[in-house]
């Protein structure tokens, strides 16, 4: 498969006759980075799966109107990262979670995931990360294991450069504090 | 007294420790194509029903409008309807009353009732055609016409 920038990609989809394939360009070049952000956030697989569809169902019916000023990928992460805070807020919702029993039953979904293939200390760390803030999860998700640029962030996130990396800061502190004392 | 791991971040694997079905990446492009397509196959039955809606109630407000103007057109026929004789006499009669001043009025009821009055000449007329018939009944039945006259 040619890999195509956004650009051209983004070029390719004005034409309407090739529009359904550059859409199939950019879901085969974005699903697995856009899964593993999702996955990170609501843990089971099930549901990764239902946020990522969703997320480029949302992608089709609005690249016609996504204006080029801003970049595809930050973009597509901004759906992903909304559609998956979403989804969480709705599990809370639908069940009347508190946020503690959220964390409570992210934890065990980690502790029955069939696809963990994790360590103890991997595990230790997810735990750690699901008693985070949602977006500060975000934040440490992107930064930690997606190594993206503090600006690339701000783009997704709608947030300065400067409450990113402090929300980073006091992320770590608490995920190293919870290791110590677990 | 919590036991306390001395574990900095940079020591825990950074590696991935999630995984997926088999090919489960592989066929995901295919399973969306299916969920695009029911999307849309939704989107199009909602858009029917909307198109729907939106036609009955059209087709309702021109019913609405139809009926208001038949009401309009059966109601002004009504009113230019030729009148009957009869109708037409009664009407003239009562405008021509209605055009009439207080004095008027009063002069046409008097007249009114004087000829329903009576004629003395007509009455008397009829008392003598049944002069007769009465004397012959009085007579055969052996009646004085002066007692009558006495009793009264």
């Amino acid at each position: 498969m040619t890999d195509y920038t956004d650009k051209e990609l983004l070029s390719i989809f004005r034409d309407s006759e090739r529009r359904h394939y550059a859409f199939n360009l950019i879901v085969r070049k974005y699903t697995e980075r856009l899964y593993w952000h999702i996955r990170k956030l609501v843990i089971s697989h099930d549901d990764a799966d239902d946020v990522l569809q969703n997320t480029f169902v949302k992608v089709w019916n609005g690249l016609d109107s996504f204006r080029e000023d801003a970049q595809l990928y930050t973009w597509l992460y901004r759906i992903a990262t909304n559609e998956a805070l979403t989804f969480l807020s709705q599990k809370k919702r639908k069940y009347f979670l508190p946020l503690v029993d959220v964390e409570r039953q992210l934890s065990n979904t980690l502790e029955t995931d069939e696809y963990f293939s994790g360590d103890e200390l991997q595990k230790k760390l997810q735990k750690a990360i699901l008693r985070l803030p949602e977006k500060q999860r975000v934040v440490f998700n992107l930064k930690y294991f997606e190594e993206m640029q503090y600006e690339e962030m701000a783009e997704i996130l709608e947030t300065s450069v400067g409450a990113l990396k402090a929300s980073y800061h006091h992320a770590v502190k608490k995920i190293e504090k919870y290791i110590e004392e677990n | 007294m919590a036991r306390k791991n001395n574990i900095k971040l940079e020591e825990i694997n950074k590696a991935n420790p999630f995984g997926v079905p088999e090919h489960y990446f592989e066929n995901f492009s295919v399973r969306l194509s299916d969920k695009l397509s029911q999307t849309e196959k939704v989107k199009t039955t909602a858009f029917s029903f909307a198109w729907l809606h939106s036609r009955a109630t059209v087709i309702l407000a021109f019913a609405s409008i139809a009926l208001i103007l038949l009401i309009g057109v059966i109601f002004v026929n009504y009113r230019n309807k030729p009148l009957s004789s009869k109708e037409m006499i009664e009407a003239y009669k009562y405008s021509a009353i209605q055009d009439l001043s207080d004095e008027q009025l009063a002069e046409m009821m008097n007249n009114n009732r004087k000829e329903k009055q009576l004629d003395p000449d007509s009455v008397s007329k009829a008392n003598e055609k049944y002069k007769d018939e009465i004397i012959e009944y009085l007579s055969n039945e052996n009646i004085d016409i002066n007692t009558i006259v006495d009793s009264q």
